[in-house]
């Protein structure tokens, strides 16, 4: 089943669609925007926790070589590494221990080893609570790379930060004993307390965990619930890169954030309808302007000539800012006036004896109909003839159809000289209410005629037009150049006086008619003792 | 009494136009890149040089509190401010002994002078360390501090 709706109606639907949509568009492009805004907000956090890591490990190297140096210039240290006293360098080693970096807790220090110019282990010290669970070396790669140096390069200081049984060690290399190395330090820290202070420099909570994801550290203010909050993850490779040494997690309490970016989506989506709504009211506007209200003038008129079509020919002057629709506005009234003009002809046409032009029977019981109407609440009065033409059966068998044509046409003519008959147009149509002031003269058919004579003042005036048509209707008529005498046989009939309805009074007037036929009068007033 | 403040003004004006170019001029003083007769050498041309000439004698020529900074080992203090013959003849053994100068880098200008006067004072065994602690620094070698 078709569905009909209405443009105001297709238009809001369509209106609301859009909008929908738009809002739709709104809802998902601002929530696209705020995973890409928390994105960017995670990468600049792990890259701010990347250069801040950077910074503290550089820091911590800085300090174990400060400790390294402090411990080479120690009168104890240079004498037991040259004498080449391990017991007496263990107990160097030892000491450093108790030093301020290790006592103010700058620095985890976990180990401390001497090794010859060789690379020979001479000396460790570990710390007492260490991690360390296997002596020597923490970062063998460390005393690899050192070991396979030549020249200057043997002097310089390296760096490090490995995994040692899956926990992650910082180490720094240091020679021994001025430009000709006599050995070298190796000191080693647990870095994770060097690196925790970036908390209170990035403001933000922090926590480290090993690979495994076993908790190594966590700020007291890390949430025990993350709703609301970013959590940045920076993954801490070993200095070779061949594995992951510490996951560095950093939370950003981003509610506000949160909350900021849900009141500028509730603000988009309160602007979006507000703007749906101004378009739609707008649209509308513009819509009843130039469309919904010339089709409802159209539609209105079609409504009025449904009722009465005599206003066909009325056009219609509303216009619209919308060129098709006052093409249509043009086109109807085009039509209009066509249809009017076909309608007068044809109802001219349906009204009109082809023969003589005179109004036929349709038009006179229209107009004998008509006139009751009219007359019925007012003592107004009318006329009724019934004509007959006497000669024409004779004139038609001796000289044919055409003459007994001409010989009605001729009647016909005289009496409508003679009466007060409308002239009624060809492609008009015919009124009654225009000819109701006018004598009406009609032909009923064959050699019979009718007149009505509307709003009589007396017996008189219809007495003295009956004389004029049968005088006039008596003159010679010359027909194939012979002149025929003819007469006329009226019937008259008054209303009200002799009957109230058309039909009673055709037959009184008919009646009348007979009784002049019958005695050879011109005409003859219906009496009631006549029937 | 106006062309006496004329006069004092004017005066003031050209005193401040020469303090200026003198301040410009010193900026762009010309870094000394070559001591005819010096060996310059790098860092690791240093520690080379270290290993060849065990005897080798290296001269901090910066002031103490740039020192204090950090040396390398083995160095001696002897800023270019206190660098005369006397007191180079006091460090210095004798005019033919190898000896390396150095001082901040190669803006600082201390060791270009304490070695233009060393020469001048007849040492002939010169070698002169151009980049200096800021390049023995930044390629990773070892210093020490004195503690505070």
């Amino acid at each position: 089943m078709p569905l009909y709706v209405s443009i105001k109606t297709n238009l809001v639907l369509t209106i609301f669609l859009v909008g929908l949509l738009g809002l739709g568009l709104a809802l998902a492009s601002t929530s696209i925007y705020q995973d890409v805004i928390l994105d960017y907000k995670r990468q600049s956090l792990v890259d701010l926790v990347e250069i801040k890591i950077r910074d503290k490990m550089n820091e911590l190297e800085e300090y174990a070589q400060d400790l390294g140096n402090n411990l080479k210039i120690s009168t104890r240290f240079r004498q037991a590494l040259g004498n080449n006293d391990t017991t007496a360098l263990h107990d160097a080693l030892a000491q450093q221990f108790h030093q301020y970096f290790v006592t103010a807790n700058i620095l985890r220090l976990e180990r401390l080893l001497v090794f010859s110019p060789d690379f020979e282990p001479l000396a460790e010290s570990s710390a007492e609570n260490t991690s360390l669970k296997h002596p020597g070396a923490v970062c063998p790669g460390l005393v690899e790379q050192a070991e396979q140096r030549r020249g200057a390069e043997r002097l310089k200081i390296l760096a490090t930060l490995c995994n040692n049984n899956e926990r992650p060690y910082h180490a720094v290399l240091l020679p021994l004993g001025g430009l000709n190395p006599s050995g070298y330090l190796e000191i080693v820290t647990a870095p994770t307390r060097s690196l925790s202070p970036i908390e209170d420099e990035l403001g933000m909570p922090v926590q480290f965990r090993l690979p495994d994801g076993e908790l190594l550290y966590r700020s007291p203010q890390w949430p025990e619930s993350r709703d609301g909050g970013l959590v940045a993850r920076y993954r801490l490779d070993t200095t070779d890169h061949q594995e992951s040494a510490l996951l560095i997690e950093v939370y950003d309490d981003t509610r506000n954030m949160y909350q900021q970016l849900q009141q500028t989506r509730n603000t988009i989506m309160l602007l979006s309808a507000i703007i749906i709504a101004l378009v739609t009211a707008v649209a509308l506007i513009l819509l009843r302007r130039t469309l919904i209200r010339p089709l409802q003038v159209l539609n209105s008129h079609l409504q009025r000539l449904h009722g009465d079509n005599k206003l066909l020919g009325e056009p219609i002057t509303s216009r619209s800012n919308i060129i098709e629709v006052n093409q249509l506005i043009d086109d109807f009234n085009l039509m209009a006036g066509e249809l009017h003009n076909l309608y007068g002809r044809l109802e001219r046409m349906a009204y009109t004896d082809p023969l003589t032009h005179l109004p036929n029977r349709g038009l006179f019981n229209n107009y004998i109909d008509y006139l009751l109407n009219e007359y019925s609440d007012s003592e107004k009065r009318f006329a009724l003839f019934l004509i007959d033409l006497d000669e024409f059966k004779r004139v038609n068998d001796e000289f044919g159809h055409e003459a007994g044509d001409m010989l009605l046409c001729e009647i016909a003519s005289r009496m409508n000289n003679i009466l007060r008959t409308p002239t009624l147009t060809d492609n008009k149509g015919i009124s009654l209410v225009d000819i109701a002031n006018h004598d009406l003269l009609v032909r009923l058919g064959g050699d019979e005629f009718a007149v009505v004579l509307p709003d009589i003042k007396s017996n008189e005036q219809v007495d003295e037009i009956a004389k004029k048509l049968t005088t006039a209707a008596r003159a010679p008529i010359t027909i194939h150049k012979i002149p025929v005498v003819t007469r006329l046989s009226i019937g008259i009939a008054i209303y009200p006086d002799d009957s109230n309805g058309r039909t009673g009074l055709l037959r009184r007037a008919d009646v009348a008619m007979y009784h002049a036929k019958n005695h050879k009068l011109d005409y003859c007033f219906y009496h009631h003792e006549m029937t | 009494m106006k062309n006496h403040f004329l006069a004092v003004s004017g005066a003031k004006l050209i005193l401040l136009l020469v303090f200026l170019s003198n301040v410009v001029a010193a900026d762009e003083e010309e870094i000394i890149e070559h001591i005819p007769g010096v060996n310059k050498v790098s860092a690791e041309e240093l520690i080379e040089l270290a290993n060849q000439i065990p005897e080798l004698l290296i001269i901090d020529s910066r002031i103490v509190s740039d020192r204090a900074h950090g040396y390398i080992e083995g160095s001696n203090s002897l800023p270019d401010t206190d660098t005369d013959c006397d007191s180079l003849a006091e460090t210095i053994p004798d005019k033919t002994h190898p000896t390396l100068f150095y001082c901040n880098g190669p803006k600082c200008g201390r060791s270009a002078n304490a070695v233009q006067i060393a020469k001048q004072c007849g040492y002939t065994n010169l070698h002169w360390f151009f980049g200096g602690f800021e390049e023995w620094q930044d390629k990773k070698y070892p210093y020490v501090k004195d503690k505070q």
